[in-house]
């Protein structure tokens, strides 16, 4: 039965790691205003939000999973409380932090009206950092990190990550400039 | 008295649409719903935009989560070919009683060949080979067969012919990452070695983990001559496998009457 916690931990870990990619891409060329014309800019948001949640299920999927699975050494304090876990403690702490702030990401997103936009804005960048978190996460303490298809997929998403960053960025910066 | 025009019915308003590059910032909610606030019971259900591809989100991370939960229990991880690791002695062809071992796994394990020459096990007959001047190969040779046999001869009387040096194989303890067994070489009473003869090697991280576990354990358990080591931070697998499987060759060479005097 254990193996069966572990092998969901593994899974929901991964899928959650392409769901908050995917969200975080989406949402930074729907800001850039770069989502084309072939469908509305509400298309993108709404799925942007959609991934952005469904992301935050599977991870709590995941951190049920592994506080399941009797064998991970992960209880309650060490999923919640940053640097806590006895063995891969830098890798746990990013993990932790990464799903506080895809917490905040999504839980902001609800009242956003009731937050200034610039608070708003800036609470709903943390979750970049969130996705790097998780991948760094993934990537040092994952029990497929070191498979060659994972490595790739982290890879292509890494890149896709940085891409869109960069021309939010750039959009940011030329609307800055044109004012 | 002037009549006037009743005011035409309010058509209601079309979905807004954002086709184009509007400032997302000033567009309304996407919901087609009216922004006054209604009664519950009327009030319209809300229509994402793009309720299809939710759907298919859905449906894909769910199958993904269960496609890749079935792929890691049928493979158990990754495969990759296991390096030597370094600092690790080969193992011995084995003078003491055959340790119990269980079914193989399913999981990729490297698995080393016992040595064709001992060098440990030969120090019961050594002095006698150095004197009538053999080659070493051949001292050697002699050496393990006569090693072979003081074992065996202990194993079955260990109370009176109790033999100081011989090679043991632990059992094979199974880990989440694969199975362990370890091999104890006992000369003079004293733990002088201990090869790994499987470990978990299925992925590059273990194979990692135990590049840098396994020699850490070795050293541990031959300061300490008993197989009460320390966990390794980060190879807590490992650790609880080789020291389980230490324990057990330990035990076996008990029983064949080969102490370690610690």
């Amino acid at each position: 039965m254990n193996q069966v916690f572990w092998y969901a931990t593994r899974s929901t870990g991964v899928v959650a790691t392409v769901l908050a990619i995917g969200s975080l891409v989406l949402g930074l060329f729907f800001s850039a205003r770069n989502t084309g014309a072939k469908r509305p800019a509400a298309w993108w948001l709404d799925l942007h939000n959609y991934l952005g949640g469904l992301a935050l299920v599977f991870t709590g999927a995941h951190i049920l999973a592994s506080l399941l699975d009797p064998d991970s050494g992960i209880g309650i304090v060490q999923a919640l409380v940053p640097g806590t876990a006895h063995a891969a403690a830098w890798a746990m702490t990013w993990a932790v932090l990464a799903t506080y702030t895809f917490c905040i990401a999504v839980f902001t997103s609800w009242p956003k009206r009731r937050f200034s936009r610039r608070v708003w804005r800036w609470l709903h960048l943390t979750s970049v950092a969130g996705v790097a978190f998780g991948g760094i996460h993934a990537y040092q303490l994952g029990t497929d990190a070191t498979a060659t298809t994972f490595e790739i997929g982290l890879l292509v998403g890494a890149a896709f990550g940085i891409y869109a960053v960069a021309l939010r960025t750039i959009s940011a910066i030329a609307r800055a400039a044109g004012r | 008295m002037s009549r006037t025009m009743p005011p035409p019915p309010l058509a209601p308003s079309p979905p807004p649409s954002y086709a184009g590059t509007p400032p997302y910032r000033d567009a309304p909610a996407f919901s087609s719903a009216t922004p006054k606030p209604v009664a519950a019971a009327s009030r319209p259900k809300r229509r994402h935009p793009a309720r299809s591809a939710r759907i298919g989100a859905l449906i894909v991370s769910c199958a993904s989560t269960g496609g890749l939960g079935y792929l890691f229990a049928s493979t158990g991880g990754t495969d990759a070919a296991a390096p030597a690791i370094a600092g690790l002695p080969a193992p011995l062809a084995t003078t003491g009683v055959a340790a119990a071992t269980t079914s193989a796994p399913s999981v990729a394990t490297t698995t080393i060949p016992p040595a064709t020459v001992p060098v440990v096990a030969a120090d019961a007959a050594a002095p006698a080979a150095s004197s009538a001047g053999t080659s070493p190969t051949t001292a050697a040779t002699t050496a393990a067969t006569t090693a072979t046999t003081t074992a065996t001869t202990a194993a079955t009387t260990p109370a009176t012919t109790a033999a100081a040096s011989g090679v043991f194989n632990g059992s094979v303890v199974e880990t989440r990452y694969g199975p362990i067994e370890v091999q104890a070489q006992i000369t003079n009473g004293a733990l002088t070695d201990v090869a790994v003869i499987e470990y978990p090697s299925g992925d590059r991280k273990s194979q990692r983990i135990n590049a840098s576990a396994l020699p850490t354990l070795r050293t541990e358990a031959l300061t300490a001559q008993s197989a009460s080591v320390d966990t390794v931070s980060g190879a807590t697998y490992t650790s609880t496998g080789y020291t389980q499987s230490l324990q057990s060759a330990l035990d076996t060479a008990r029983a064949a009457g080969v102490t370690v005097n610690a």
